[in-house]
């Protein structure tokens, strides 16, 4: 891709964090948190939550960018960056066990409250809901969440179950952001947050799910095929 | 959103929808278009040529043999088309002109029906074509009156046998000769039968006659012969010697007989008078036989007697040469009767042919008129015959190329949104929507 089309990608992009923005602004007050979670892994969470903060960051608020993701130690979620412009650039450590439902829940609750208390908005990048609790137990306690779907990919159960448990646990749905691969693609490539990169192994099985035609499109060829044969031979 | 905006916005998925497809799209056109080019170089060309023929229905409520509908079945039958192969002499199934045959029943209002024909020779379709109207309007003849067609065969048929009938006997009436034809006068009499009539009582009574003149001269038959008595008196009474001994023996016979009255037998003169009348009777016989032998013995009225029946049977003789001329007359007059009677039997056979001839005439014209109704009432014409053309049947090929091109591009582009159709993945804005129910509040990305 040309640098042109590249910046027209990014503009394009940068406009539509601002409406997220606008949007994420005037659903949720300020001094809150907001959890950025899929159903299903590469969605782009991470692309929505960094870029977000960005936008949040650059317009002079209070912002903290908070990585829940498997990326850190084991038991250990951290907040790797604060890109507020108040001065106050002090990573926020988030401590939470592996296991124990009741000390997650409550490490969560804490640090929701925490962040409240020492930025306007704190954008937690987690795991997909369904398969990490500490995603579980922040759907309870923040203030907002965003859904990233990745367009393209095959619904699932999980699209369902998803949706099923945040309004359970009482979590409150912002709205879905839907990503595009190649935003996705661009983001993991270009990643200027200083957060760790995706793991490669995921890199490449979802650019193999994109190469792959589906069974459909396979099948309707061939029909198409050999319709067009029989068609020629009835003709001649 | 304005309908500009959606209009872009459906533009813009359909691009997008074709683009990720674009492998199907490619792959999908190069297979159609290989196809298309091999229908363009080995379909063979066809050729079309028409005939238009006149369908004139009568009034079909007296006659609904045929209706217009019914002509293109008529005219795709396999009777119709088996004659136009053997009429044509084509080396083609039926079932293939069937195929290639095309009939337009005559449009509303209108009376022309279009026969067509396709074949890969220009020449062949107009012939068969032609070939199609021609046998259409003879068959349609054929059934329209065919009712009356089989009368008319019949009909012809004993008209036919009559006039050879008529003929034969007028033959047979020429050889047994004209004149004959007239024996009968203008007042119905018949001269030879009034003639052979006449002879036969003629000849009846020459019969009679002849009959009665051989009675008169067998009746004068027995004294006329030599050996008569009258014939041995008249000589006897002729002969002067006999007469004289005859009176001896008499006077002698007087004396014996006196003798034996007077004497008895014992009497000796007896014997000597016996003996004299014996020697008598003797001379007596003997002369007797002398004078009927003599030649010139002569009896006057055997004499005449004998001349009566010379006369006798001289009529006898003249009636029996009468009745053998009548009988000859009466012959000649049967055999002409007989020669006239059968000319007389062809005349009435001829008569009754003739008669016969008239009658089967008059259901003939009959049948003719009842017939040339029924053609009157609905008919077939050919009216354009078809020429054979070089205009090809549909699109020649340079057009075929192109719309095939157009035809295999927009299925290639259809293939797409097929694809997209039946692939789950979700795409579109919407379908994010429906799955989970929130509105998409942004979208990150090209879309």
């Amino acid at each position: 891709m040309n640098k042109a089309s590249d910046e027209g990608g990014t503009n394009s992009q940068a406009a539509q964090f601002q409406l997220l923005r606008a949007h994420v602004e005037r659903e949720v007050r300020r001094s809150s948190v907001i959890m950025v979670t899929s159903a299903e892994a590469g969605d782009g969470k991470s692309l929505t939550a960094h870029r977000l903060a960005q936008c949040l960051a650059e317009s002079g608020l209070r912002t903290a960018l908070v990585d829940a993701t498997h990326g850190g130690q084991a038991g250990i979620r951290r907040a790797s960056v604060s890109l507020s412009g108040d001065g106050s650039d002090e990573p926020i450590m988030l401590s939470m066990p592996r296991t124990g439902g009741g000390q997650v829940r409550e490490a969560a609750a804490r640090f929701v409250e925490s962040s409240r208390a020492a930025y306007d908005y704190t954008i937690v990048d987690t795991e997909p809901l369904l398969t990490d609790n500490v995603a579980l137990a922040l759907a309870a306690h923040v203030d907002g969440v965003l859904v990233s779907v990745r367009v393209g990919r095959a619904p699932t159960k999980s699209d369902d179950s998803t949706m099923q448990v945040i309004e359970h646990t009482g979590g409150r749905i912002i709205g879905i952001v839907a990503t595009e691969p190649s935003a996705i693609g661009d983001f993991e490539e270009h990643n200027t947050t200083g957060l760790a990169p995706l793991r490669s192994d995921r890199r490449e099985e979802r650019t193999s799910v994109m190469a792959m035609q589906s069974p459909a499109t396979m099948v309707i060829a061939l029909v198409i095929f050999l319709g067009s044969m029989f068609l020629s031979k009835w003709l001649a | 959103m304005t309908n500009a905006q959606n209009l872009t916005t459906s533009m813009k998925d359909a691009t997008e929808t074709v683009w990720r497809h674009r492998l199907l799209v490619v792959v999908v056109f190069a297979a159609l278009l290989a196809v298309a080019a091999f229908i363009v170089f080995k379909l063979e060309r066809q050729y079309v040529a028409g005939a238009n023929v006149l369908v004139v229905n009568g009034n079909t409520r007296q006659d609904p043999t045929l209706s217009s509908p019914d002509l293109p079945s008529i005219a795709t039958s396999t009777v119709v088309l088996d004659r136009v192969v053997k009429d044509l002499q084509l080396d083609i199934p039926v079932l293939i002109i069937k195929k290639g045959l095309t009939v337009k029943p005559p449009a509303y209002k209108s009376s022309i029906m279009r026969i067509e024909y396709t074949d890969e020779y220009p020449e062949r379709a107009a012939q068969i074509a032609n070939g199609v109207a021609d046998e259409l309007t003879r068959y349609y003849g054929e059934i329209s009156t065919a009712r009356y067609d089989a009368d008319l065969n019949a009909l012809n048929r004993e008209l036919s046998k009559e006039s050879d009938r008529i003929k034969s006997i007028s033959q047979q009436m020429e050889a047994r000769g004209g004149s004959a034809v007239t024996a009968i006068d203008d007042k119905g009499n018949d001269p030879v039968a009034g003639r052979l009539s006449a002879l036969e009582t003629d000849r009846a009574l020459s019969g009679a006659t002849l009959q009665g003149d051989i009675a008169g001269a067998a009746a004068l038959a027995p004294g006329s012969s030599t050996d008569s008595k009258q014939y041995r008196r008249d000589v006897l009474q002729s002969d002067p010697t006999y007469m004289s001994l005859q009176t001896a023996v008499a006077a002698s016979q007087v004396a014996l007989d006196t003798d034996h009255a007077l004497y008895t037998d014992q009497y000796p003169g007896l014997p000597a008078i016996e003996h004299k009348v014996q020697s008598l009777r003797s001379s007596l016989n003997h002369e007797a036989s002398l004078a009927i032998s003599a030649p010139d013995a002569y009896s006057p009225a055997i004499a005449a007697n004998e001349a009566a029946k010379r006369k006798a049977d001289a009529v006898v003789v003249a009636d029996q040469a009468r009745v053998a001329a009548l009988d000859g007359l009466v012959a000649s007059e049967e055999a002409r009767q007989a020669a006239q009677t059968p000319l007389e039997t062809l005349r009435l056979q001829r008569d009754a042919a003739q008669s016969e001839y008239l009658a089967i005439s008059t259901r003939r014209a009959t049948a003719l008129a009842d017939r040339a109704d029924a053609l009157s009432l609905g008919s077939v014409v050919v009216v354009d015959r078809a020429i054979a053309s070089e205009v090809q049947v549909g699109l020649g090929r340079t057009s075929l190329a192109a719309v095939l091109t157009l035809l295999v591009l927009t299925l290639s582009i259809c293939s797409a949104f097929l694809a997209d159709l039946f692939d789950p993945r979700m795409r579109r804005i919407a379908q994010i929507e429906s799955l989970y129910g929130r509105p998409v509040i942004a979208t990150i990305g090209k879309m």
